[in-house]
């Protein structure tokens, strides 16, 4: 195959195209006259309940998971990364702003944009994090501004955010069980350690990740 | 809407769709393009309200370089081209010709110079001089990636 034909090839990617509604949405967004992205934040726990008990369990059992994704390359938990933050960042920023009705509808759009990202993808334990803080922030502001029109929105918001977290938290169990079954298949096991790993992987056949997961330790403690 | 925005947003309509192939080749997901191309434009253009930019296209192509091998640092660990090749193979049957497909699965497996050089040269016909200063190199240098990135893709193929 020649240059000419190979660059004849290359050139049939002209092709790709993004979606014409993504286009002109994300113009409007980004064209915020005193739109700046927010910058990077530190994690902090100033959450609401409903969501502080998950991402700590989440970001523990997170640091789990690294050992298992390093092992297992084709684990695609966070394949599907979204960016649901890039739209809480903008809220959160407009809302920072003297807000009028046509900045409320952004946000409004916004937040919804952000709850179909959520609603998509499990988040890995640094995106969580920044998630649960930026609802928290949007959820104080609602609050302190009194708009009414995004009281339901962002209900809606903390309870998709709750559960992505959720399933990103038995995702991750699941992994890491599955990484540690592997790894005790090959140990040396006394009878009650054998007796209680049996235990365990009809827990993790079951589908019940924290029993097997509680089960594992105590098997490592005996 | 100000003086600043209506530049901004013609350089938005001018380069929207190039970046976003630019960024699609080499992420292979609609979802993870938009995302990424969005994130572009963001930083442009709050670069963009601070200082006047010379070259905005250089700039966001330079911009969309960083930005996404950010991203593929960040997720380096959970993602492999095998994964993702299977991915788009099932979420975009009968978006793409065939064709476009297999030589998009190629260029994504030359390393990232060679990628860059190809899509800006074929895909967006930018002459060699325009390159090089995207890429930040010399008209030399670059006609010389060039040469051994069709090398490299035509083995590729082969």
């Amino acid at each position: 195959m020649d240059n000419k034909e190979l660059a004849k090839k290359i050139r049939s990617l002209k092709s790709i195209t993004p979606d014409n509604d993504w286009v002109l949405a994300t113009k409007d967004f980004i064209l915020e006259p005193e739109y700046t992205l927010v910058k990077a934040r530190g994690f902090s726990f100033r959450l609401q309940p409903a969501l502080a008990i998950p991402i700590l369990m989440f970001v523990i059992v997170g640091s789990g998971i690294g050992l298992h994704l390093t092992l297992n390359n084709s684990n695609s938990i966070e394949l599907a990364e979204s960016r649901a933050t890039t739209y809480l960042a903008m809220a959160e920023e407009k809302l920072a702003q003297n807000i009028d009705d046509e900045g409320i509808k952004e946000v409004g759009d916004m937040l919804d944009k952000a709850v179909d990202k959520l609603a998509k993808s499990p988040k890995n334990p640094t995106e969580s994090a920044e998630i649960v803080e930026h609802i928290s922030s949007i959820n104080k502001k609602v609050e302190e501004l009194e708009i009414e029109e995004l009281k339901e929105k962002t209900q809606v918001l903390t309870a998709v955010a709750s559960e992505s977290i959720e399933t990103g938290i038995e995702n991750t169990t699941q992994a890491l069980v599955e990484n540690l079954i592997k790894v005790l298949e090959i140990q040396e096991l006394s009878e009650e350690q054998a007796e209680l790993f049996t235990q365990a992987k009809i827990d993790y056949n079951n589908k019940n990740y924290n029993k097997a997961l509680e089960t594992i330790l105590m098997l490592t403690n005996e | 809407m100000q003086a600043n925005q209506r530049k901004f947003s013609k350089i938005y309509d001018t380069y929207v769709e190039s970046i976003y192939r630019f960024i699609y080749i080499k992420v292979n997901s609609q979802e993870i393009a938009q995302d990424l191309t969005s994130e572009v434009f963001l930083r442009v253009w709050k670069s963009y309200q601070k200082q006047n930019l010379k070259n905005p296209r250089a700039f966001l192509y330079t911009t969309a370089r960083h930005i996404v091998i950010d991203y593929y640092r960040t997720n380096k660990r959970t993602i492999s081209i095998e994964s993702i090749d299977i991915e788009d193979s099932a979420q975009d049957i009968g978006k793409k010709e065939e064709a476009s497909s297999l030589i998009q699965q190629n260029i994504r497996k030359l390393k990232e110079d060679y990628q860059n050089v190809l899509i800006l040269r074929y895909v967006d016909d930018l002459s060699i001089t325009e390159i090089s200063k995207i890429l930040d190199k010399t008209k030399g240098a670059t006609r010389t990636l060039l040469h051994r990135a069709l090398s490299e893709l035509r083995k590729q193929i082969v």
